[in-house]
């Protein structure tokens, strides 16, 4: 069994219908690139697993674990082990970076419990309480990751993604996925906006967790991601469908003859307009 | 002395000054003069309605003031805080830890505490009654000159009815780091309560001041309105520096009036964050006048209210002398069908070249049924000026909320991570971390409280 199944999955945002029948199948010590061109539905189908009310499931099946993905809230998705790391990840100022992420992994242990207790006094009691690891605790988990993603300690300290960079976002979701460990990551797009050096230590990141206990889906528009992440298989991803499949060097293929003769050779309608 | 019962029937009526009169009997002259002369004031003014712009967003149709205690019976001194027991007790555990400490109960004073170091500089503090006997010259000098009761309707209201407060005098050059702490705690369902905080800080002094008003309502109050109408008067010399934050988390059948205002000299600086949980109706005017070169304001404020609870701030910040900075920031949050209406104003007078000043306030709805209205104003009269001002009105970020949640964080969690966290900018403007925290913390209360009362989230 693997850890992500998914089955002929009919996705619309708005009435309008994005994926239009994608089977895939991810286990840990796999990484799966997704690519496809601009509009494709790359975007779509990682929102749609992780739970974006906007985005409406038609039709399929995704089983996580085993387990039924679609008919768990997100929070659930996330406690389960699934981990979505944003294109564009939302500010949010007044939370801290060390807050909000000590927060998620309390809410994983109390599995999904709301229990009283994030800030001073109780997040120090909170330690004291059961399983749910203490400020002081966390912090030293927490430096621990941020150094080894390039991250100045005070961003502990920051609103999260409040003001951050483009790059400082992106090694942001990757620390966030260091500390919470998924069983199955999706990267949607995390090489864009970075220049070479951070595009390097993000990789690193991403390198570190796949193994026996991750394994990740890497959704990305070039090909420059995976000379730093190696994935096994690539897929493309084209008007809702996946069309064809390869090994580790096809993404260099796609990167030099583009996605043309694909859509030629699978008779693929030419977009009227870009999406 | 009059009778608990006698007083509870007399209502804020002319029975009930006359037995005000009898119970304070003994009072110095000139404290009683001025009684009176507020309550023939007050009998002069009209009750405001909606036709006055400032109360345009206020109804005050529910108040019975014939309904209200004139003052709450005695309940007597305790000499040590080991020796307070029940909610009083709880309230003064959640600290901040002070260098001194006043309690009033309903009316009177209970306790009073200043740290020996600070008293051997020469700092007064003690409550405003003793004060009006012990401090006599500094208290008729400065009592009611910067609000005085000619302010308005529930201001004379307060200067008639006056019992209790809080007393504050920093010589020049002394510096309180620890904050003093004022609470007023009231638990007589009925009763009215007329506070009156005073502060004087010479040259170069600086404080930090945390005051809080809280109320516990005995299940047999239930349906007796309670009516506090307080005042607050700051004055800052030269040089003078203040962080002042001020909790208030009354009951929702008591109605708040509360009429602020600071004035600042050359160089002063000003921190002052007012944040209402409480009150079935909460009316704050809060001013702060910079009249010499050189000062500073930051003018803060937040609320969050639910149920039906009303809350309307009048805030205004008038620049007087060059080369002042001012900021007025307020951040609200109203859920059910709560209301709250926010006037700023800021005041840049001809002499005040060279300011430069900002007006905001920022409104979360978190229910379709709650509503806001904003007037920011901004009157300029001095030419090399930088003014500016914002509001927004809005809703939680469903991008946010979908991040959080996305991260393992149930939504109520991620819900309430987003409200407090909307408050940190405001909280942040008051550099003291032991009083930004006790207001987190009773943010933090009343939000879980809320969840717990709404099975439906």
């Amino acid at each position: 069994m693997a850890t992500l199944e998914i089955e002929d999955l009919h996705v619309s945002v708005e009435g309008k219908e994005i994926i239009k029948g994608i089977s895939l199948q991810v286990s840990k010590n796999e990484v799966h690139a997704l690519m496809g061109p601009n509009g494709s539905g790359k975007s779509t189908l990682s929102f749609a697993l992780a739970g974006h009310p906007k985005y409406t499931i038609t039709s399929g099946k995704v089983l996580f674990k085993g387990e039924d993905l679609l008919a768990m809230p997100p929070d659930e998705r996330a406690r389960a082990g699934l981990f979505l790391a944003f294109q564009y990840p939302a500010a949010v100022p007044g939370v801290t970076v060390g807050n909000f992420l000590r927060t998620a992994v309390n809410a994983k242990r109390a599995g999904g419990k709301v229990l009283k207790a994030i800030t001073g006094k109780d997040a120090e009691a909170a330690g004291k309480n059961g399983n749910q690891i203490s400020a002081r605790e966390f912090l030293k988990i927490l430096k621990e990751n941020m150094r080894t993603l390039s991250l100045k300690e005070d961003f502990a300290f920051r609103y999260l993604n409040d003001g951050f960079s483009g790059g400082e976002k992106k090694r942001v979701e990757i620390l966030q996925m260091a500390v919470l460990k998924p069983e199955l990551a999706i990267l949607d797009e995390t090489d864009s906006g970075l220049d070479i050096d951070a595009m390097k230590t993000v990789a690193e990141g991403v390198n570190r967790l796949v193994g026996p206990s991750m394994g990740a889906l890497v959704i990305t528009h070039y090909q420059r991601l995976l000379n730093y992440i190696r994935p096994q298989i690539v897929h493309v991803l084209m008007e809702g469908k996946l069309v064809t499949s390869g090994g580790p060097d096809f993404a260099q293929e796609l990167e030099a003859r583009g996605y043309d003769w694909i859509r030629q050779k699978f008779g693929i309608a030419t977009p009227v307009a870009a999406a | 002395m009059t009778t608990a019962e006698e007083t509870r029937m007399s209502g804020l009526t002319a029975e009930g000054f006359a037995a005000l009169q009898k119970f304070r009997a003994g009072e110095p002259a000139w404290l009683a003069e001025s009684r009176k002369r507020a309550w023939d004031l007050y009998q002069k003014l009209p009750m405001p309605t909606r036709r006055d712009e400032e109360w345009r967003r206020v109804d005050l149709r529910a108040l019975r003031l014939s309904d209200i205690a004139p003052f709450a019976e005695s309940i007597g001194k305790v000499t040590s805080l080991s020796a307070l027991t029940g909610p009083v007790k709880s309230r003064v555990d959640l600290g901040p830890h002070a260098a001194g400490t006043l309690i009033q109960h309903n009316s009177e004073d209970i306790y009073e505490s200043l740290d020996e170091d600070l008293r051997k500089q020469g700092v007064v503090w003690c409550g405003f009654d003793r004060a009006a006997r012990e401090h006599e010259d500094l208290v008729r000098k400065y009592y009611g000159s910067i609000r005085p009761a000619t302010d308005g309707k529930f201001v004379a209201l307060h200067y008639a009815f006056q019992s209790g407060g809080t007393f504050l005098y920093v010589p020049a050059g002394v510096h309180v780091d620890v904050p003093l702490r004022s609470l007023v705690f009231a638990d007589a369902p009925g009763a009215g309560l007329f506070p009156h905080t005073l502060i004087i800080l010479e040259r170069d002094a600086s404080l930090s001041y945390f005051e809080e008003r809280t109320s516990e309502r005995p299940a047999s109050g239930a349906g007796r309105q309670n009516l506090v109408s307080s005042a607050a008067e700051i004055h800052m010399a030269d040089g003078a520096q203040i962080r002042f934050m001020s909790l208030q988390d009354f009951d929702t059948e008591t109605f708040n009036f509360t009429s602020e205002k600071t004035i600042g000299r050359e160089r002063a600086q000003v921190a002052w964050l007012t944040a209402e949980l409480g009150g079935r109706l909460n009316k704050g005017n809060i001013d702060c006048d910079l009249t010499g070169k050189g000062g500073r304001c930051e003018l803060l404020g937040l609320y969050y209210i639910n149920g039906r609870q009303q809350s309307d701030i009048v805030t205004l910040l008038t620049h007087k002398a060059p080369h002042t900075e001012g900021n007025i920031l307020y951040k609200g949050v109203c859920d059910d069908y709560a209301r709250s209406g926010f006037r700023g104003r800021i005041v840049v007078e001809t002499a005040a070249a060279q300011t430069q000043s900002f007006l905001a306030d920022h409104t979360m709805l978190l229910s379709d049924k709650a509503r806001s209205d904003s007037v920011p104003t901004l009157e300029i009269e001095a030419n090399d000026v930088i003014c500016k001002h914002a509001a927004t009105i809005g809703e939680i970020s469903a991008e946010e909320l979908f991040y959080l949640k996305s991260r393992g964080i149930p939504e109520v969690l991620a819900r309430k991570m987003i409200v407090l966290g909307f408050y940190e900018e405001v909280l942040k403007g008051v550099p003291a971390a032991a009083l930004q925290e006790r207001v987190r913390r009773a943010l933090q209360i009343k939000f879980e409280l809320h969840q717990e009362d709404s099975p439906g989230e």
